[in-house]
């Protein structure tokens, strides 16, 4: 197990008034554990506000986590602290960010925006940098000449190829990429997913792929977490998840879905998404759950399994012949 | 017969920059018919929006744009006639929903300022009931505590759900939706589609979807055109497309889109070329598996067999 | 120096306007002809010989002895080239344009000062008969010096003190805010008399206690850029890289944080001249007899029965302070992001 995250929280608290009082907190991720296998992909997924980011930002450390903590490599990472310039536990971990646009400093060039992370943990000298630079490059399938170019001269899709060269730079043991093919146009969205997939291959890394898009995850992932509200709902192979979901949810997603067979319109699912403030007390998802009775005002526990699933009356698996 | 409710001929729109006029589409033709959903489907940069804005006659500065051919709407044309017409026939018998509803909405008026303001528009009397039902009509539970609400107080689904309820308080004959759903979460996507669809049946509105999702194409659109780099490179009924789409772009796209049942991918080779790299000939040569010598010529556009409206734009024949 | 893509085409977009460059080349002669002024504003030749031997006034000091005179002090050039012995001995003589010094006082002439332009007064004289051109010169170097500097130094302090509040944030920020809250309200006019009154007035000491409260506008808006910008994925980036926050501050943000304050930097200089000069026509800027357009706005209003005194002025402070916006708008056009004048 390369990565182990333990019963994270984060919350945001809300201030107002006057004095800046606390009026009530966000509850944006509630005790989520997770673990990763060396070289493997796990796939986070969960409609806007189920707190898949955050999780993903607090795993790198760009959040603050209220309670919890992560291991990488067997070693807890001190997420509170400032970071310090050269840390190396820090660096077996990078992230991938969506919007492509704000994701490269506009005032650098390509070469300088590649070359500062490895200067920074000496991990090249200023001599062969560009060396090192044209090798990362190659590795995104990108031309080593656009080294001296700005940001502004490419597309969002090979924005998308520098961010991950980016992160490569530092020899990183896990990928966390955070809604990356999101704000690209399918055929980007597949070159980007296959070049992932490379790498996953050719390098030996191991990723967290966070998206709101299913079949997205289903392409790349060998295990899927469902998140909703800021738990998890289900997880498990990525396979089994797909053919047989159990958790009511995950069957809510999959069949939201336009499929391209006319014949197999989506299903909706009824009501709305309860605020973050004030989650509903035992099952999250009882409000618009049709199994839902009073067994649900108890909160139920993930399964600790290889497929498991947080639900009182969880689908019957479909049996594959 | 019946005459197309929305007829689009040759519309070609170039942009003027500081050296030259940017051709961004060419020749774009297509037909709506009464209470159909038609879309128009096609990546970044292919001009689906631009041409949506040409149709609605909200482009950003109709000074700065070149626009040659026929947009015809119930047998007037729009662009020869005078500006006032447009604004006229907006919000009564033409209307659009856009992206993002949080921006299309004003932040600082309460929703029911704003769909009453549709009337005050048109110097018709405000008739809060109506308001009231058209947001029942979406779907809305509470319809009186988002009247009052603001913009920023809404959840996205909610906001968009606003916008069509606005978009169809005078009953329009078409409805222009650009990306309606891309901004929000697949649950609330198919809860705005069904209302789209059910509203279409109801009222008879036609809808022009614009969309780069070939999954709402397939379960709600009619029809289809498939733009590329400025130009419509398909056209064909759903069906017809999912059974056998023609052009190999189209080809290209549905092999690229991730499925559910874990096929692998195939991605499409190269990128979309700018529009200041437009060539005469077939614009998608440069990346097509089954490029020839003549795709350097302006494609033909051959009609596909047994539906004379459906045709590709393209050299090759059939079957591949 | 090495001239990113993104600067070179905001250069061009500049240029696409056409006032905005004109009046750029226009204030960059302008202002720096005034800090040469004395070579060519002077009542001392600038060079001359006599009996032979080369004097160079403007640059070495002759005292009165040196041409026959009794004097150790500094000679009174314009006394002796009025003198025919003098003159005699002199073979050649260049004198700078405007042969008259803003200080010195023209007292000769039938009529009491002040004069109507004439001949050797171009613009004519104040009411102490000195030379309004020559005054209307030195008062634009000293002027737009002080501007200048003033955008300086509160430019820096803004963008350290927004800068570290908005980078920084939580209590720093806080805590910031609250005194710049205090600070801000302390008046500034009163503040300037009264420290002004106990300290003397030097072009330095002006400069000090003005700079200690214009920062506060433009550290607001520092502030922001720098809240805004430690948000940006590329930031974030860096963050998660193992990048220290010293270098994420210096290499990332703040050369992004500094392209809209460059927009502000000619409306800071205009505000800076329009504060200068309504001080020293309160009379509590700058010395007299140090010249100034402050000071001569006051005499002009004065001594409307001399009207060269308040309209040369004022023309003045109009041209300068419309070239500098005609530039400022050329700088808005350069960073607006969609492109120059097409």
């Amino acid at each position: 197990m390369i990565l182990e995250a333990r019963n994270v929280h984060c919350h945001y608290e809300i201030r107002g008034g006057l004095l800046g009082r606390r009026k009530g907190a966000v509850h944006a991720v509630n005790g989520v554990s997770l673990q990763l296998n060396d070289g493997e992909a796990l796939g986070i997924v969960g409609e806007s506000g189920c707190g898949k980011s955050t999780l993903g930002r607090a795993l790198v450390g760009l959040e603050p986590l209220q309670k919890g903590e992560v291991i990488l490599q067997g070693e807890a990472l001190n997420i509170n602290h400032r970071h310090e310039e050269g840390k190396s536990a820090r660096r077996n971990l990078q992230m991938i960010f969506q919007d492509p646009v704000t994701s490269l400093n506009p005032r650098l060039t390509i070469f300088e925006t590649l070359s500062e992370p490895m200067l920074v943990h000496h991990l090249c000298t200023k001599t062969n940098a560009r060396d090192r630079v044209a090798e990362l490059l190659k590795k995104v399938e990108l031309g080593s000449d656009l080294m001296d170019r700005y940001p502004h001269a490419f597309s969002g899709g090979q924005r998308q190829r520098i961010s991950i060269a980016r992160a490569l730079s530092l020899n990183p043991k896990v990928l966390i990429c955070d809604e990356v093919v999101s704000a690209l146009d399918v055929s980007v969205q597949t070159q980007i997913l296959q070049l992932l997939q490379k790498l996953k291959k050719e390098e030996g890394m191991s990723l967290i792929f966070i998206s709101h898009d299913l079949a997205v995850v289903r392409q790349l992932c060998e295990r899927l977490m469902v998140l909703y509200l800021g738990g998890v709902v289900e997880q498990g192979p990525s396979q089994e998840i797909f053919s047989s979901p159990r958790h009511p949810y995950t069957q809510a997603l999959l069949d939201a879905i336009p499929s391209l067979d006319p014949n197999h319109p989506p299903k909706l699912l009824k009501g709305e998404r309860p605020s973050a403030e004030e989650l509903p007390l035992g099952c999250s998802f009882r409000g618009r759950c049709d199994l839902a009775d009073e067994t649900c005002l108890n909160t139920p526990n993930l399964k600790s399994s290889n497929h498991g699933w947080a639900c009182h009356h969880p689908l019957t698996p479909v049996k594959r012949s | 017969m019946t005459s197309p409710l929305l007829k689009v001929k040759d519309l070609s729109l170039g942009v003027k920059t500081s050296n030259h006029l940017l051709q961004l589409t060419d020749r774009v033709s297509f037909d709506i018919g009464e209470g159909e959903m038609v879309a128009l489907v096609g990546e970044s940069g292919c001009g689906k929006s631009i041409t949506a804005m040409a149709i609605a006659g909200l482009l950003p500065d109709p000074n700065g744009v070149k626009i040659e051919g026929e947009v015809v709407f119930e047998g007037k044309d729009l662009w020869k006639g005078n500006p006032k017409d447009w604004q006229n026939l907006r919000a009564s018998r033409l209307s659009m929903i856009f992206q993002e509803p949080s921006s299309a909405l004003n932040p600082l008026m309460p929703v029911s300022s704003q769909m009453a303001e549709i009337f005050t528009l048109k110097g018709r009397p405000v008739d809060m009931q109506h308001l009231r039902r058209s947001l029942d009509e979406v779907g809305i539970p509470d319809p009186d505590r988002v009247l009052k609400s603001y913009p920023h107080e809404l959840s996205g689904g909610m906001l968009q759900r606003v916008m069509i309820a606005m978009a169809l308080l005078l009953s329009p004959k078409l409805i222009i939706a650009d990306e309606p759903t891309t901004a929000l979460d697949v649950t609330v996507q198919a809860q705005v589609m069904e209302i789209l669809t059910k509203l279409q049946k109801d009222i008879g509105t036609a809808i022009l979807l614009i969309t780069h999702n070939l999954g709402l194409v397939a379960q709600y659109a009619n029809a289809l055109n498939v733009m590329y780099a400025g130009r419509i490179v398909e056209r064909a009924n759903t069906r017809d497309f999912l059974a056998k789409p023609l052009h190999p772009y189209s080809h290209g796209l549905l092999k690229a889109l991730p499925r559910l049942d874990g096929t692998p991918l195939e991605a499409i080779p190269g990128s979309v070329p700018s529009p200041d790299k437009f060539s005469d000939g077939c614009r998608f040569a440069e990346r097509c598996t089954h490029r020839k010598e003549a795709c350097s010529q302006p494609p033909p556009w051959k009609v596909r067999s047994g539906n004379e409206d459906g045709g590709y734009a393209c050299i090759l024949e059939g079957e591949r | 120096m090495r001239v990113s893509e993104l600067t070179r085409r905001r250069w061009q977009n500049f240029r696409s306007l056409p006032r905005a460059y004109i009046s750029l080349i226009l204030l960059i002669i302008s202002f720096l002809a005034s800090l040469a002024s004395p070579l060519w504003i002077n009542d001392k030749p600038l060079i001359f010989s006599w009996k032979s031997e080369i004097y160079t006034p403007i640059f070495n000091y002759y005292p009165d002895e040196e041409f026959g005179g009794k004097f150790k002090t500094e000679a009174n050039y314009r006394k002796l080239f009025e003198n025919h012995k003098f003159l005699e001995n002199v073979s050649w003589s260049i004198f700078p344009i405007i042969a008259h010094d803003p200080l010195e006082q023209n007292l000769t002439g039938e009529e009491p000062p002040p004069h109507a332009p004439s001949q050797s007064h171009l613009l004519g004289t104040d009411t102490h008969g000195r030379d309004v051109l020559a005054r209307l010169i030195y008062g634009y170097r000293n002027g737009m010096s002080f501007s200048l500097l003033l955008t300086l130094i509160t430019g820096t302090l803004a963008i350290v003190i927004g800068g570290v509040q908005g980078y920084l944030g939580g209590k720093v920020d806080f805590l910031t805010q609250r005194f710049i809250e205090v600070w801000s309200s302390l008046p500034f006019l009163y503040v300037v008399i009264a420290i002004g009154s106990f300290m003397g007035r030097g072009f330095t000491m002006l400069l000090i206690v003005m700079s200690i409260f214009s920062w506060i506008g433009l550290s607001y808006y520092m502030r922001g850029e720098f809240l805004k910008l430690k948000n940006q994925n590329y930031v974030l980036a860096c963050r998660v890289a193992g990048i220290s926050n010293r270098r994420i501050f210096f290499n990332h943000i703040l050369p992004n944080a500094l392209t809209p304050l460059v927009t502000f930097i000619p409306f800071a200089i205009i505000g800076g001249i329009t504060s200068l000069t309504a001080l020293d026509f309160l009379g509590f800027g700058l010395n007299p007899p140090t010249p100034s357009w402050g000071e001569l706005l006051a005499i002009g209003l004065d001594n409307r029965f001399a009207p060269w005194i308040s309209i040369s002025t004022v023309m003045a402070l109009f041209f300068a302070l419309l070239l500098t916006a005609f530039v400022g708008e050329g700088v808005r056009e350069a960073f607006d992001p969609k492109g120059g004048k097409n």
